[in-house]
């Protein structure tokens, strides 16, 4: 693993926020271990501060804060950057995964976790945000309505404007554009887009779903990405 | 015999003094022993029949007779009785006025004054004989004329300005009127006004009582040669003056009767109802002559004395409740004739026999009872009980029924007011129940005033309401007696519990031969009876209407109470899940932490790809270890909790010596931790009954947060002393910051505060304050500005075994009810 640090040849960084030192130090030693470079702060006012100067290349953010809303500090991280963030909490439900999803997170880990996962999901964030594009076998500009995708310099544009992605959105939406009109179901676009072992985390499809018709289809107009009930989803057809 | 008389305070110098003045004529007593003072400018009326001794005081007032004993000062002077010497400062006109028949008018007016005259001529004489006359309102006066040519009125009025030529201080006149008709009375009073008006003293004897009343000042009552009394006419009655100078009642006279009649029926308008009944007897009273009247009033098969006149109290107690028929004596038997019941002779009749004694201890000879009727039938009987063995006259028995029907009418009157008094009664007493019951008072508050109300309203001595839970034990809700609340009688719960078994709910029972009344009524999870006894008899029908009511009303309550508490208990119930969620996702997070310590530094050791150093493996063990023993605590404060929770904390209690609990507290606190710490238990706390280890475990607790989650230096105090209602308090107080009102807010609370993860589990206050619960007694935080002070208000001992039980209960709601449970 030590190689995706390497990657690029230049060391990851990664942001802990997290006010337990166990374990900010049992995920630093390990990152440490592993080529990485960490900076930790347990407060949300320095760890914006943080966001900015260390530019870091993964956020690992604990909603419980004592002094901080741990989910209104996910929306501010994803306001200012389209860093990968995942939410390390305690709180295992479904709606606080959905919740953190819709306020940007791209993954959400429940405590209590073996060092093997978090290092996965921190190796799958990255993934998406630095996979360079796979070679276009299609088109590799996809047009719909007033919606242009080029899908090899990961530009968005709506209507001439362009779109803001996330490395996570734009993995969905390439997934889905790339293969236009045809269903594809939602463990085939949470293995290819979050990997291996996810394929049963169907809300993290469907949030992510809702955050790009949000940026991309004009409510009353035709959808962009069509609904197949139970089974997946489909990008609307040439 | 009662007779008005009232003596008028005589003035300090009399003009005319009469003391022990006694006159025998032979073996005969014409006066005796006679004290009369006349003021100046007084006219005094001397009254008395014939024989009286009138003439025979005015005779020696005018000294014409020598008293046995006894003086008269005239003036100030004593008079000597001498029939040479006239005295010219009295003026008398005897009722055979001395005129002389034969002489003419003036020469009558010269009279004994011969000598004045002599010397003028006869024209002269005449001229002012004229005068003289017409001074005194004699008219028409040829004064040469005979007096036989004056009529009577003319010669009364002669022979009074005769009397007064010399002006004297004081006239004396016999009888002035006596022959007179009303035209001539009329005239002559006028003359005695006049001159009365101008200041002459006048001393009057007359028969005539309406002259007596218009001219007196002041009538003195001779009788038999005494003076039997003075009158002031401006109090008395007529019949007063007859009566004492007869020495007579004069109830017997009509005038005196229709008087008093006509007065009574005045006073009755004017007075109170219930004092109607007494002040007909008392005028009854007067009018019979009768020392000893009552009336007995007919209450179902019964008589009793409702109101007695001279009844002395032993006779009135034998007296109190009669039957109906020959068993009641003369009054039970004129109640079943409908009858008057004359007896004759008391001593003798049979229908006396029973209180013969109590009647000749009383001087009672005879009784006669008169039943009294009103629309409805019988009313009662008034029975007038005399001294003499008589049968009374026919217009004695007309009399007693014509008082008969006033007592009747009154009567009737007092039944008609109450009636419509208790109509009101029970309409306000009913709203006043609806009220109470509807009002914004608590409950429990609200029934004891609708009971208070209700008591009230019935004007019961004690009103309960009495609920069966379905053991077969009756216990009493509420009541309301003399001393508010206090227990009941236990007649109340077992007419309550008869009830209860034989009557249907809205079924009114009426306790046989008992002041009490007991209706069961509906109410929800078990039955109740309203119940309310009475010292004397019970109400009658409004009063069992109103019990009915208030029954109605207070089953419609306990349902509505019922009702509302069901909806309390749920939304309790609901928040009570609503928060054992949020304790549980909370709980989820407190187990979450230490295990991902555990698993992450565990699994960190296991990578296969990665070689720690010893130091690493060291401090990852050292945490696996210590987050385990967290976990351990954490374990082991749950179960506790749950133990608290589910009510199932057994304490061992014994006698405490609370500063000994603090003592042993502090010495678990770590030395360097302890140094600010101060324990002063008050001198005379006294022992509370408690688990000295439980407790022990509630102080270590707030000490130990209280040390550890402030800054260094921040001392700490715990102070424990005798509160009020045999409680301890005990006060655990830091002057370290405030605690945020979101913390403090949320402090008894679960799943809403989250400790640092080096303060343990964060159940420990939850668990101090269910152990406290569970003592009887409440863990409070008390807002202050500076600092924190937790209190722990313990009983000296416990109230009740049922305390104990909802302990774990208690628990819950004070997590239910953040901020105010455990409040005082």
């Amino acid at each position: 693993m030590s190689a995706a640090s390497a990657l690029d040849g230049v060391v990851t960084r990664a942001l802990i926020v997290e006010d337990d030192p166990n374990i900010v130090d049992l995920i630093r030693a390990n990152l440490a271990v592993r080529g990485f470079d960490a900076v930790v702060s347990s407060d949300g006012t320095r760890a914006l501060q943080l966001l900015e100067v260390e530019q870091p290349d993964i956020v690992l953010l604990d909603l419980m804060l004592p002094e901080a809303d741990g989910l209104e500090l996910c929306r501010e991280i994803r306001e200012r950057s389209s860093v990968g963030i995942i939410v390390v909490s305690a709180r295992g439900g479904e709606r606080d995964k959905v919740t953190a999803l819709n306020m940007g997170a791209d993954d959400y880990l429940t405590k209590p976790f073996s060092i093997e996962e978090l290092l996965a999901r921190i190796m799958a964030t990255l993934r998406r945000s630095r996979t360079p594009t796979p070679p276009a076998q299609l088109a590799p500009v996809v047009r719909a309505g007033d919606v242009v995708i080029d899908l090899a310099s990961q530009q968005v544009t709506r209507a001439g404007e362009p779109v803001h992605l996330t490395p996570t959105e734009f993995a969905l939406l390439r997934e889905l554009a790339s293969q236009r009109g045809k269903l594809l179901t939602h463990a085939h676009l949470l293995r290819r887009v979050w990997g291996h072992g996810y394929e049963t985390e169907t809300e993290y499809v469907r949030v992510y779903v809702r955050r790009l018709r949000v940026k991309l289809e004009t409510p009353g107009a035709a959808p962009l990405i069509l609904t197949q009930p139970r089974a997946g989803y489909r990008f609307v057809p040439e | 015999m009662t007779t008005v008389v009232h003596v008028p305070t005589a003035p300090p110098v009399p003009l005319l003094a009469a003391r022990g003045l006694t006159v025998r004529y032979g073996p005969l007593v014409a006066l005796e022993g006679i004290d009369l003072e006349v003021a100046a400018g007084e006219l005094v009326v001397v009254a008395g029949e014939s024989g009286a001794g009138k003439t025979t005081l005015l005779r020696c007032v005018a000294g014409e007779v020598v008293p046995a004993a006894g003086d008269v000062v005239r003036l100030g002077e004593p008079v000597v009785p001498s029939r040479s010497r006239r005295a010219h400062d009295v003026g008398i006109v005897w009722q055979d006025l001395a005129l002389c028949e034969n002489l003419s008018i003036a020469d009558n007016l010269a009279l004994g004054r011969e000598r004045r005259f002599l010397l003028r001529s006869d024209a002269r004489v005449h001229r002012a004989a004229a005068e003289t006359l017409a001074r005194f309102g004699v008219r028409s006066a040829d004064t040469t004329r005979n007096v036989r040519s004056l009529t009577r009125a003319q010669r009364q009025l002669l022979a009074v300005a005769r009397a007064m030529l010399d002006a004297p201080r004081l006239l004396i006149l016999d009888e002035p009127t006596g022959a007179l008709g009303a035209q001539e009375t009329a005239e002559v009073e006028q003359l005695i006004e006049r001159l009365h008006r101008d200041g002459t003293t006048i001393l009057l004897v007359s028969h005539d009582l309406d002259q007596m009343f218009r001219l007196g000042d002041r009538i003195v009552v001779l009788r038999n040669g005494r003076l039997v009394a003075e009158v002031d006419p401006r109090r008395a009655h007529h019949e007063d003056v007859v009566s004492l100078m007869s020495g007579q009642p004069v109830d017997s006279s009509a005038r005196g009767q229709l008087t008093r009649l006509h007065g009574l029926a005045d006073r009755l308008a004017s007075a109170d109802r219930s004092s109607s009944l007494s002040l007909i007897l008392s005028t009854l009273a007067a009018a019979l002559n009768v020392e000893h009247l009552a009336v007995h009033l007919a209450d179902g098969d019964v008589l009793r004395c409702a109101e007695a006149v001279g009844v002395p109290a032993g006779l009135r107690r034998s007296w109190d409740d009669l039957a109906i028929g020959a068993a009641g004596g003369p009054v039970g038997l004129a109640a079943a004739t409908g009858q008057p019941v004359v007896v004759g002779d008391a001593r003798t009749s049979p229908l006396w026999a029973p209180r013969r004694s109590e009647l000749e201890g009383l001087g009672v000879a005879s009784s006669w009872s008169v039943p009294l009727s009103g629309p409805g039938g019988l009313l009662g009987v008034v029975s007038a009980l005399r001294s003499v063995p008589a049968a009374p006259g026919r217009d004695e028995l007309d009399l007693v029924s014509l008082y008969a029907g006033y007592l009747a009418g009154a009567l009737e009157r007092e039944r008609l007011f109450g009636e419509v008094t208790r109509r009101n009664r029970v309409l306000e007493t009913v709203r006043e129940i609806l009220q109470a019951l509807t009002g914004p008072m608590p409950f429990e508050q609200g029934l004891a005033t609708a009971l208070r109300a209700l008591r009230s309203g019935l004007e019961a001595a004690e009103v309960a309401l009495v609920m069966a839970d379905g053991s077969g034990e009756e216990r009493v809700r509420v009541a309301a007696g003399p001393a508010g609340a206090a227990p009941v009688a236990s007649a109340l719960l077992e007419a309550a519990t008869a009830a209860l078994r034989s009557a249907r709910p809205g079924e009114l029972v009426r306790r046989a031969g008992g002041g009490v009344m007991a209706i069961p009524l509906a109410a929800p999870g078990g039955d109740a009876a309203l119940v309310a006894s009475w010292h004397g008899p019970p109400p009658g029908v409004e009063g069992g209407a109103l019990l009915v009511d208030a029954a109605s009303s207070l089953s419609l309550a306990l349902e509505r109470e019922a009702a509302a508490q069901a909806t309390q208990e749920t939304a309790a119930l609901r928040r009570s899940r609503e928060l054992q969620r949020a304790f549980l996702s909370r709980l989820g997070h407190e187990l979450r932490t230490p295990l991902t310590g555990i698993r992450g530094y565990a699994s960190s050791l296991l990578q296969p790809d990665v070689t720690w150093d010893g130091d690493s493996e060291r401090r990852f063990l050292s945490r696996i270890a210590s987050e385990s023993a967290r976990l351990g605590r954490l374990v082991d404060d749950l179960l506790e909790f749950s133990v608290i929770e589910s009510g199932i904390l057994r304490l061992s209690p014994d006698w405490c010596d609370l500063g000994l609990v603090l003592e042993a507290a502090a010495a678990c606190i770590p030395l360097e931790r302890a140094g600010t710490l101060r324990i002063e238990p008050a001198a005379d706390l006294p022992a509370v009954w408690a688990d000295h280890d439980r407790l022990e475990q509630v102080f270590v607790n707030l000490l130990d947060n209280a040390l550890r989650h402030n800054p260094p230096g921040t001392s700490v105090a715990a102070t424990a002393s005798a509160g009020a209602d045999g409680q301890v308090v005990v006060e655990v107080r830091d002057d370290g910051p405030p605690m945020l009102p979101e913390v403090a807010a949320g402090l008894f609370e679960p799943g809403r505060r989250r400790f640092a993860p080096t303060a343990g589990t964060g159940l420990g206050l939850l668990i101090a304050h269910g152990i406290v619960a569970a003592h009887g007694g409440h863990l409070e935080l008390v807002e202050e500005p500076a600092g924190k002070r937790f209190l722990v208000v313990l009983p000296v001992e416990p109230h009740d075994a049922h305390d104990h039980e909802p302990a774990g209960q208690d628990a819950w709601r004070a997590l239910a009810a953040p901020g105010t449970a455990g409040r005082p």
